[in-house]
């Protein structure tokens, strides 16, 4: 096990930057997410830590050693692929032994540890099997298995999920976790689905064309995204201007509505507010702080939440309620009343 | 250095030494020809004397002619027969599509010339159908000339159309011509609309393939053409009359032939391969059941075609057991007596064929799966260049590489002129393209994912494509080394070129006594190499449980 480091790495593809010094710090034993869309670098970043494609730039660290300059065979990464890439032609015994027998373990003490690692990811008495002979899941948890089971100091995952069903995914990120968290192997997981990543991880890096966006606790991201990419590819959100208000303290203006923030100190105005669609809720009676008027523009319905798309304070925004809350579900056109909290709103700074 | 280029540097050394043994053994021989055909006399001295005595002289522009002709003739008739074929037994349900489709792939393993001495057999001046013509009354000519020649090739050739088109047509999935007829086109229009196109440049790689087939043949010119001349038929008689003399002509000759061949298939490139979609079905499109009438009609076509295409075979099996006085078979006589000569008496070419072939495929093998591996993934510019010099052997003809051969290392530091040496290389290089096909082919299809999770278990680059990679490849490999053995067997036009006395082979055997016109152990030595040519493809069938086709 050990910690990692990245300092200042960079990778260029004909003179493009995909990975543009990044420089980050893993603990031991954390389950690290790397985040970002397609074509932002995560993959890349990755496959630089397991040593198949060799930075232009900048120094990776396992523990205190660079290992930059060891071949990926030394590295001691165990790597789990999108594609799972089983050995095709070796039984699942085979393909979860392989690495130990690489490492010219003793026969009795492969096959103690294969069984082993068989039973931790439920496929105790498929050994025999070739992998064409299993399903989706079950062939993602023999690649686990054989990743794990040669006890790497870092575990790599590239999407691992990517290629199950939606309930199939939950199942197994979860599994993955509970994995990870008994080994307490330090992993590196890239995804580049949100939700995914803040269910397993301890922490979170924001990627963006090669550039490091943030760094921290899924909630710190969710709650608190440093910029404008962040805070939308964390969720949906409403980004809003906010112009200063002259007459009254604590207030500012958006679309010309006078608005109240029990934030702290704000950033001298103009400046973004983000609000999330969880964070609005519909006015009662009464409530006059925060009030504006909105005009739904649809509404979908999706079992537990009912989400409208609706035109307020000069822009269309999402909202969400709780469906089980509603009475009724509003349609299009109709008009309601919606306010938020004063301490709800997050400022964006950049 | 590069941490990655050390990483592989084991594999830069199987790069070097790749373009290395296609340099000695194809590029620098052919210019070595190429620049001895504009040698003139005194040293030194450069001309193009030999190139204005071919374009002057009119028997070297007829046999231009009758090159490019019969050529176009041949992939002429191959698609017209062959498309239609694929068609039929890919689309349409038939009775015995499987059979179907396994013997239609069988008239590549006959040597072409065996063929021809075959058709011969049966529609020479003395066959015994026109015998039987004959005595009927009616007065057929025998088929000696360009329509024989034409006949032979098409009916030898159409396999190469027939694979690549089915191969096509099954790669295009369903859903296009559903959408096709979705938006309203009836089943006519979405033939000519999708099916079609989709499938045209299969249809010209194909022909392209029967194109450089036949302009390089001179076998079956030499056998059945009669006073039609060609072009390697002459480049190959120069060469074997001027072998103490002056090779330019033989090295004229052969440049025209190369550029010829090269300048087809770089129009065939330039003008198709930009059309070609990369594709991989889902769902390969609906099999159609056809009114019974029209079935009867489809069946008939591709019955008759395989009729034609495989009596050859019989016409052999059955002379190598037929008493007979040089030309004068003794049909209904049987006698074992070709067979024990061939057998018995002088075992030797036997011998020799199989030891050539055996050789020049096991250093193949290996060779091809490095090659292919190289090219799959080790992608950029360096594998591009090895794609483009494994092309070369393709686009010679093996007369040409022979004569290019045997004059290179002839005289100087290296001389293999005249061992058996020179045939296993010129086998090898020939032939290497095959398996480099083969076993790229299902590289292609393995992730190289499978190969990266190897190394990142802990196991070193090379040892890992041994241990991953390789089992993987394995049919591929296995597919290509036996069709490299089977096509070096019936190998005549390098070996032609190369062999000397004590290296006599099965097909030189065949086709000096077809020459002296003694069909009886003619057709017991072709036996022999239609049996040993059909075994391991028997084999090959059951041990991968799949029609030939897909190996071929």
């Amino acid at each position: 096990m050990a910690a990692i480091v990245l300092d200042n790495l960079v990778k260029k593809f004909a003179d493009h930057a995909v990975v543009d010094h990044i420089s980050l710090s893993v603990a031991d034993g954390e389950f690290f997410t790397l985040l970002g869309p397609s074509g932002c670098g995560k993959t890349t970043l990755l496959r630089m830590l397991a040593g198949f494609t060799a930075p232009d730039g900048g120094d990776i660290r396992f523990g205190d050693k660079s290992i930059v300059k060891t071949p990926p065979h030394r590295r001691e990464c165990g790597m789990v692929f999108q594609n799972y890439a089983l050995f095709p032609h070796l039984t699942v015994f085979d393909n979860v032994a392989y690495g130990l027998k690489a490492r010219k373990e003793p026969a009795p003490a492969i096959k103690t540890r294969v069984e082993d690692i068989l039973r931790s990811v439920h496929l105790d008495g498929f050994a025999e099997r070739y992998p064409r002979q299993l399903s989706g899941g079950q062939q993602q948890r023999v690649a686990l298995a054989r990743a794990l089971v040669i006890r790497p100091e870092v575990l790599l995952m590239d999407e691992p999920l990517s290629n199950l069903d939606a309930k199939l995914r939950v199942d197994m990120r979860e599994e993955i976790r509970r994995i990870q968290k008994g080994f307490g192997i330090t992993t590196i997981y890239v995804t580049h689905d949100q939700e995914e990543a803040m269910a397993v991880s301890d922490r979170i890096a924001i990627l963006s064309g090669g550039r490091l966006q943030q760094v921290g606790r899924p909630r710190d991201i969710y709650f608190q995204p440093a910029n404008t990419f962040t805070a939308e590819f964390m969720g949906a959100c409403a980004l809003l201007r906010a112009e200063a208000d002259l007459d009254q303290e604590n207030a500012v203006r958006i679309a010309e509505m006078p608005l109240f923030l029990d934030i702290g100190p704000t950033p001298p105005p103009p400046f973004t507010l983000m609000l999330r669609p969880d964070w609005i809720e519909e006015a009662k009676d009464g409530v006059s702080q925060n009030r504006f008027r909105a005009v739904v523009q649809e509404a979908i319905f999706s079992g537990a939440d009912v989400i409208y798309a609706v035109e307020a304070l000069g822009c269309v925004m999402r909202v969400r309620f709780s469906a089980a809350k509603c009475d009724r579900l509003r349609e299009e056109g109709e008009s309601l009343d919606l306010c938020f909290a004063p301490r709800r709103p997050v400022v964006i700074r950049e | 250095m590069n941490r990655i280029s050390r990483l592989f540097s084991s594999w830069n050394c199987i790069f070097l030494s790749a373009l290395a043994v296609l340099f000695f053994l194809i590029v620098y021989p052919m210019f070595s020809i190429f620049m001895a055909s504009f040698a003139g006399d005194a040293p030194g001295e450069f001309t193009l004397k030999h190139y204005y005595l071919v374009f002057k002289s009119s028997f070297y522009l007829k046999c231009l002619g009758n090159s490019i002709f019969m050529s176009f003739m041949a992939t002429l008739f191959s698609i017209l027969l062959g498309a239609p074929f694929a068609f039929f037994i890919t689309r349409f349900k038939l009775p015995f599509t499987n059979t179907l489709r396994t013997l239609g792939t069988l008239p590549l393993i006959l040597p072409t010339f065996i063929g021809a001495e075959a058709w011969l057999l049966m529609l020479g001046r003395s066959g015994f159908i026109t015998r039987l013509l004959a005595d009927l009354g009616i007065d057929f000519p025998g088929i000696a000339g360009w329509q024989g020649v034409v006949m032979v090739f098409t009916l030898q050739f159409f396999p190469f159309v027939f694979l690549m088109v089915a191969a096509a047509i099954n790669s295009v999935d369903r859903s296009l011509e559903e959408s096709a007829r979705n938006l309203g086109a009836g089943p006519l229009r979405v033939f000519y609309t999708v099916t079609l196109p989709l499938i045209s440049p299969s249809i010209a790689a194909g022909g392209l393939m029967v194109f450089c087939m036949s302009i390089e043949n001179f076998g079956v010119p030499t056998i059945i053409g009669g006073d039609f001349k060609v072009l390697a038929e002459q480049a190959y008689s120069e060469f074997m009359n001027e072998m103490g003399g002056n090779p330019s002509m033989a090295g004229a000759l052969s440049s025209i032939l190369v550029l010829i061949t090269l300048g087809i298939t770089i129009l065939q490139k330039s003008l198709v391969e930009r059309k070609s979609y990369a594709m991989s079905a889902l769902r390969p499109p609906e099999i159609h059941k056809l009114s019974r009438p029209l079935t009867l009609a489809a069946f008939s076509f591709c019955a008759l075609l395989l009729i034609l295409a495989l009596a050859p075979f019989a016409v052999i099996l059955a002379a190598s057991i037929t008493e007979s006085r040089g030309p004068v078979m003794y049909y209904g006589h049987f006698s074992l007596d070709n067979l024990k000569a061939a057998l018995q008496v002088a075992p030797r070419p036997i011998f020799n064929s199989f030891f050539l072939s055996t050789t020049a495929t096991c250093i193949g093998m290996v060779f091809g799966m490095l090659v292919s591996y190289l090219i799959v993934r080790k992608k950029g510019i360096s594998a591009y260049v090895l794609d483009l010099a494994m092309m070369l052997p393709l686009i010679i003809a093996g007369s040409v590489l022979g004569i290019a051969l045997a004059a290179t290392y002839n005289s100087g530091p290296i001389v293999l002129t005249g061992t058996w040496m020179i045939l296993v290389l010129a086998y090898f290089v020939r032939k290497t393209p095959f398996s480099v096909k083969t076993t790229s082919a299902l590289l292609q299809q393995i992730e190289e994912s499978v190969e990266e999770a190897s190394i990142s278990l802990g196991v070193p680059p090379l040892k890992s494509f041994l241990k991953v990679v390789v089992p993987a490849m394995l049919p591929g490999i296995i597919a290509g080394a036996i069709i490299m053995w089977v096509t070096i067997l019936a190998e005549l036009s390098s070996t032609i070129v190369l062999y000397y006395g004590p290296w006599t082979t099965m097909t030189v055997q065949v086709f000096q006594y077809i020459g002296s016109g003694d069909f009886g152990p003619a057709s017991a030595y072709g036996a022999v190499l239609i049996l040993s040519v059909l075994l391991p493809l028997f084999l090959l069938n059951k041990i991968l449980g799949k029609g030939l086709s897909p190996a071929l």
